[in-house]
C-alpha cells in the first residue's frame, strides 16, 4: 500500500515522499507509523522525525512542535519551523545554544520577565533539538 | 520678457517627467513584487489547509466542551481588533480602506460599551489612528511589504496572550483579502476563539454522502474515526496558538500581495498622470514659444516698417 509522508512548515513543503514507517514523538511518547495506521491526530514534541524511505534511505529531520495527522495511506506533519538533518547549520546551532545559555543566565540574574526568559529557553531548546538531529 | 513663461514651462515639464520616472519605478517594482507575494501565498496554503483540517476533526471531537476556545462568544465584552496596513504610503485607497472600517469598528463597540484593544501592523495604522483619538496598544512595523512566519509567530503570540489568559474574549482582524489579482476586499473576521468547521462544507458533506454507500458494499469506512494524542481537548489547547499563527501569516501575505496590488494600480495611474500632464504643458510651452517668435517677427516687422515710411515720406 502507498503512504506518503509529507512535511509541511508555512514556508515551504519540506518533504514528500513515500515511506515505510515514520518514527516521531507524540505526546504520548514515541510513535511509529506504519501503512495502513488508524487515523491519528497528535502533537508533535519537538526533537527528530525520522523517514524510512521505501528505498531504505532514512530522511531525518528537526521539527520545533507542530501536529500529525495520519490518515490510512499518508502521514502529514505540519510543522511551524522544520529543518532537514542535512541542512542544519552546526556551528550556527552551536552558537545560538551558547547565546541562548548566556541569555538564561543574564536574565536569571536580573530577574527579568518570564516572558524573555521562556523565550530564551525555548530558543536554547531549538538550538539543542538541532545539534542533536545534526551530530548522531 | 519673451522666453519667461517658456522657461518656466520648461523646468515644470522637467520636473513632472522626473515624477513620472520615479512612479514607473514604483509600478514595476510593485508589478515584481505581486508576483512574488503571490508565490509565497500558494507555498504557504498547504500549512494552513492542513492545520484547518486537524481543527475540524479535533472540533468534532470536542463537540460542546471546547469552552471558550471554540465557536463565536455571544456577547463578547472586551475585543481585540488586530489590523494589517502598509508600512508605507502611495499605495491608493489601501491604508484608508482598512482603516476606516477599524475605525468603525472601535467607535461602534464603543457606544455599545464594549472594550476594545487595538494591535496594529503597518506604521500607517498608528499614524491614522492616533491622530483621530483613538489609541492603539501595540505596533509591530517593518516587515509589511514582506512577511515572514517569524514576524507572523510574534503577532501571534501578542494576540494569543491576552486571549488565552482571559483579557479579552474575542480576536477581530481587519485585512484586505487577495481574491484574485484583480479582486481585492477588506474582511473583518475572527480569529479567535477558533472558528467551528461548519464552514468547510465540501469534503464533510462528501464523506457523508459517501458513508451510506460504503455500508451498503465493501469493507465499512472507518469515516469520522480518529485517534487523537493527546486527547482531543489538550490537543485543541495546542492548536489555538498554532493555528493563530497559520491564520495571521496567510492575512499577512494576502495583505502584502493586496499591498503591492494597490501601489501598482495607484503608480500606473500616476504614470499615466504625469504623461498626460507633460504633454498638456508641453503643448502650452509650445504655443508660449510660437507667440514669442510672432510677437518678435511683429517687433521686428513693425520697426523696419517704420523706418521705411521714414524714408518714403519726406
Amino acid at each position: 500500500m502507498a503512504f506518503t509522508a509529507t512535511v509541511v512548515t508555512p514556508e515551504r513543503i519540506l518533504a514528500e515522499t513515500e515511506v515505510g514507517a515514520v518514527h516521531l514523538r507524540t505526546a504520548d511518547g514515541e510513535a511509529a507509523f506504519l501503512p495502513g495506521h488508524t487515523p491519528l491526530i497528535g502533537s508533535v514534541v519537538p526533537g527528530l522525525v525520522r523517514l524510512e524511505q521505501v528505498d531504505g534511505a532514512e530522511l531525518r529531520l528537526v521539527v520545533h512542535g507542530g501536529f500529525v495527522h495520519v490518515e490510512h495511506e499518508s502521514v502529514q506533519l505540519l510543522a511551524p519551523v522544520a529543518e532537514l538533518a542535512d541542512e542544519i547549520d552546526v556551528a550556527r546551532a552551536q552558537h545560538a545554544a551558547e547565546a541562548a545559555e548566556a541569555r538564561i543566565a543574564e536574565l536569571r540574574g536580573a530577574e527579568a520577565g518570564d516572558r524573555e526568559l521562556a523565550e530564551a529557553e525555548a530558543a536554547l531548546r531549538r538550538a539543542r533539538d538541532r545539534l542533536a538531529v545534526a551530530g548522531a | 520678457m519673451p522666453g519667461g513663461q517658456e522657461r518656466a514651462l520648461r523646468r515644470r515639464i522637467r520636473s513632472v517627467r522626473a515624477t513620472q520616472k520615479i512612479t514607473r519605478a514604483m509600478e514595476l517594482i510593485a508589478t515584481s513584487q505581486i508576483a512574488r507575494a503571490q508565490a509565497r501565498l500558494s507555498v504557504a496554503a498547504p500549512y494552513q489547509k492542513g492545520l484547518a483540517e486537524v481543527l475540524a476533526e479535533a472540533a468534532k471531537d470536542v463537540g460542546t466542551h471546547a469552552g471558550h476556545l471554540l465557536g463565536v462568544p455571544e456577547d463578547p465584552r472586551r475585543v481585540l481588533v488586530l489590523h494589517l496596513v502598509a508600512d508605507r504610503g502611495l499605495c491608493g485607497g489601501y491604508n484608508a480602506n482598512v482603516l476606516r472600517t477599524v475605525e468603525r469598528l472601535v467607535r461602534s463597540n464603543g457606544d455599545r460599551g464594549v472594550e476594545t484593544r487595538l494591535v496594529a501592523v503597518g506604521r500607517k495604522g498608528p499614524a491614522y489612528l492616533r491622530f483621530r483619538g483613538v489609541q492603539v496598544d501595540e505596533a509591530f512595523t517593518g516587515f509589511s511589504d514582506r512577511p515572514t512566519f517569524a514576524d507572523a509567530r510574534e503577532v501571534a503570540a501578542a494576540v494569543v496572550r491576552p486571549f488565552l489568559d482571559g483579557e479579552v474574549d474575542q480576536v477581530l482582524v481587519v485585512s484586505t483579502r487577495f481574491l484574485s489579482a484583480g479582486t481585492q476586499v477588506v474582511e473583518q473576521r475572527q480569529l479567535l476563539p477558533l472558528p467551528e468547521p461548519a464552514g468547510d462544507g465540501g469534503e464533510h458533506e462528501r464523506g457523508a454522502a459517501a458513508a451510506p454507500a460504503g455500508e451498503a458494499a465493501g469493507p465499512p469506512r472507518r469515516e469520522g474515526y480518529v485517534e487523537f494524542e493527546p486527547a482531543a481537548r489538550d490537543l485543541l489547547a495546542d492548536l489555538v496558538p498554532r493555528y493563530a499563527e497559520a491564520a495571521i501569516f496567510g492575512a499577512l501575505l494576502e495583505a502584502a500581495a493586496s499591498e503591492h496590488t494597490a501601489r501598482q494600480r495607484a503608480m500606473a495611474a500616476a504614470t499615466d498622470n504625469a504623461e498626460e500632464l507633460a504633454k498638456n504643458l508641453s503643448r502650452v510651452m509650445n504655443r508660449a514659444r510660437q507667440d514669442a517668435i510672432t510677437t518678435e517677427i511683429m517687433e521686428i516687422v513693425g520697426g523696419a516698417e517704420a523706418l521705411r515710411r521714414d524714408v518714403e515720406t519726406p
